[in-house]
């Protein structure tokens, strides 16, 4: 069982209070400007030439276990392309590879086209629950793909081996597709097969992107002001490291007593 | 057994009030649960521990209740003929008494000449804990329950969507009556196999329909992807731009560092530690852009996706996002 250090308490905290200051500052009215990721503008393309077509969009979370952070995540960019499809009458089709997570889908999808004004488009059959094995869903999506000839995937959430499976057959059908996902395994075979990719920490951008809602936006700008930090202790930690004592860092973070005057005091025996 | 059952009917008992919650307080409630929640990982994670031994309950049925007194690692080693290393006992001594006596004797079992108890060993037998991690274990089967509650829920979707389709002969309602009896007959020959005697017929039609069947169509979509990788990479490395040339190069280094083959090609080069020209042999040049130049960036995508991460959950967690959850800020 893992449990914080000293020093992982306090950074930990200190980040915390970064972003959570910074988003109850967006939402008191404290305007916050987030670049342009053309990732992100790929899936109003996405949406529009799946309108033009006149074909479906395919929406997929990926695999997981259980209701994580990274299918949420996925869910809510989703319920973001399924609102814009829904409100120029383009049908989404969402297969669920977790039971737990089906209800949650529907909900969300449901709510997406009642935003969009089009609550009498949504149909249960759309959000629909394929297989809690890999393979199996994958064949699932894949057969869907060749049936319904989707103009548009959308391939957010966690994913394995089945990725290429999905890519590829909507690349056969001729579909655009944009995919993201936090698995850095994954992300190279997305690039060599999909249109757009969204790596790192723009997958945890999208929806305030898509949205531009102050609270999502105050967590972008959060995120990057706690990366600013890290990359200046990355940079602190390299200096004191290569001119102050070559451990320094690995004792300070490993053992939350060993005392840090010890190490300043004896570098050269640390050293060795 | 009665106490799933008993637990069972408390869960649908549960959801049935939960379900009579009025509107205006499902959000606060959902809110309080959310909170209450993740406090109890946040608060086990973050709140000092102390060095316990592992796996207490197996060793007191192995050694028996140990009494309060502090065992005296020295004497105990020489009394039983094996030396301890002294970084090791350091770290047991963390224990509290009637914890290091069994981790002692643990120790004492397990080291042999050839194998002497070194900080590793004693790493393995010691862990940390604080007054919530016992109960760790209890709080993440509750996530389990509840998530099991949904598996019927998974079923009834997939049935209600193929048998619409049957009943509609839809085109393709073939393809779901197929299906709706795979899934009936898996789960009867299953369900069957354990009711039955062992060698019947329904273990057989199980062993045909999961080993013979289930596991080589699941063999076959995974062989099939070595063929989309193929198509894949064909599309990606066609020399279009800067960075798909720069990705093609990238790509054939490190495959030819990494074959026999590529690797033969630059054998002729001298691969002594102080020989500048060994730089250039192919398995150093593909080892230098996985090592040096991918590895770092990748650690940088994981830095801002772990920052990402970290943001989303406080989100959740706290409820900072306004209106429920998705739904559009007001």
């Amino acid at each position: 069982m893992n449990h914080a250090t000293w020093p992982a308490l306090i950074l930990l905290l200190t980040m915390s209070i970064v972003i959570v200051v910074t988003v109850v500052s967006a939402q008191q009215g404290k305007q916050y400007f987030i670049r342009r990721i053309p990732g992100l503008s790929a899936i109003d393309e996405a949406v529009g030439r799946a309108v033009e077509m006149g074909r479906g969009i395919l929406l997929s979370t990926g695999l997981s276990d259980g209701i994580d952070i990274i299918t949420l995540q996925a869910l809510a960019i989703c319920a973001n392309v399924a609102s814009s499809a829904a409100r120029y009458g383009t049908r989404v089709q969402m297969p669920v590879y977790n039971s737990a997570m089906l209800p949650i889908a529907e909900d969300t999808i449901s709510n997406a086209y009642n935003q969009a004004g089009r609550g009498d488009a949504y149909s249960p059959d759309d959000v629909r629950y394929l297989s809690n094995q890999q393979f199996a869903y994958a064949a699932g999506v894949a057969g869907m793909i060749q049936r319904e000839k989707f103009a548009a995937t959308f391939l957010f959430g966690t994913f394995f081996a089945e990725s290429l499976i999905m890519a590829e057959n909507a690349n056969m059908v001729g579909a655009i597709q944009v995919a993201g996902t936090p698995s850095t395994t994954q992300v190279p075979f997305f690039i060599a097969a999909c249109d757009y990719v969204i790596i790192g920490d723009e997958y945890y951008a999208a929806t305030a992107y898509l949205t531009r809602q102050p609270t999502l936006m105050g967590s972008i700008v959060a995120q990057d002001r706690v990366k600013i930090g890290i990359l200046a202790m990355v940079v602190i930690g390299a200096l004191c490291t290569t001119f102050v004592n070559p451990n320094l860092f690995k004792k300070l973070l490993a053992d939350q007593s060993y005392p840090i005057g010890e190490l300043l005091q004896n570098p050269k025996e640390e050293g060795k | 057994m009665g106490m799933i059952f008993v637990g069972l009917l408390i869960g649908i008992a549960i959801l049935f009030v939960l379900t009579m919650v009025p509107n205006r307080l499902r959000k606060p409630l959902i809110v309080l649960v959310t909170f209450l929640s993740g406090c109890f990982y946040a608060v086990e994670f973050f709140y000092p521990t102390h060095a316990v031994v592992a796996n207490k309950q197996d060793l007191i049925k192995k050694y028996g209740v140990p009494t309060q007194t502090a065992p005296d690692f020295a004497a105990e080693a020489q009394k039983a003929g094996k030396a301890l290393d002294p970084e090791a006992v350091k770290k047991l001594q963390e224990l509290s008494p009637e914890d290091a006596q069994l981790a002692l004797k643990a120790a004492l079992e397990v080291t042999t000449p050839e194998k002497p108890f070194g900080p590793d060993a004693a790493e393995k037998l010691v862990t940390q804990e604080n007054f919530l991690t016992p109960k760790f274990k209890d709080v993440s089967d509750w996530a389990l329950v509840l998530q099991a509650f949904a598996i019927g829920l998974g079923i009834y979707s997939l049935m209600s969507v193929h048998l619409r389709n049957i009943a509609m002969k839809r085109s393709g309602w073939g393809n779901s009556a197929t299906l709706i009896t795979a899934i009936f007959l898996m789960a009867f020959a299953h369900i069957g196999k354990e009711y039955s005697s062992k060698g019947g017929w329904l273990e057989t039609l199980d062993n045909l329909l999961y080993n013979g069947l289930m596991k080589n169509l699941d063999a076959t979509m995974f062989s099939i992807i070595a063929f989309y990788i193929v198509s894949a990479a064909y599309r990606a490395f066609r020399v279009r731009s800067v960075e798909a040339t720069i990705l093609l190069v990238a790509a054939a280094l490190v495959m030819l560092g990494n074959v026999p083959i590529g690797q033969a090609l630059t054998n002729w080069l001298p691969n002594g530690k102080t020989d500048v020209l060994g730089n250039l042999r192919l398995e150093n040049i593909g080892q230098w852009i996985l090592k040096k130049a991918s590895n770092p960036a990748t650690m940088a995508i994981d830095f801002g996706l772990a920052v990402g991460a970290l943001a989303t959950s406080l989100r959740l967690w706290l409820s900072l996002e306004r209106g429920s959850y998705f739904e559009e800020e007001l």
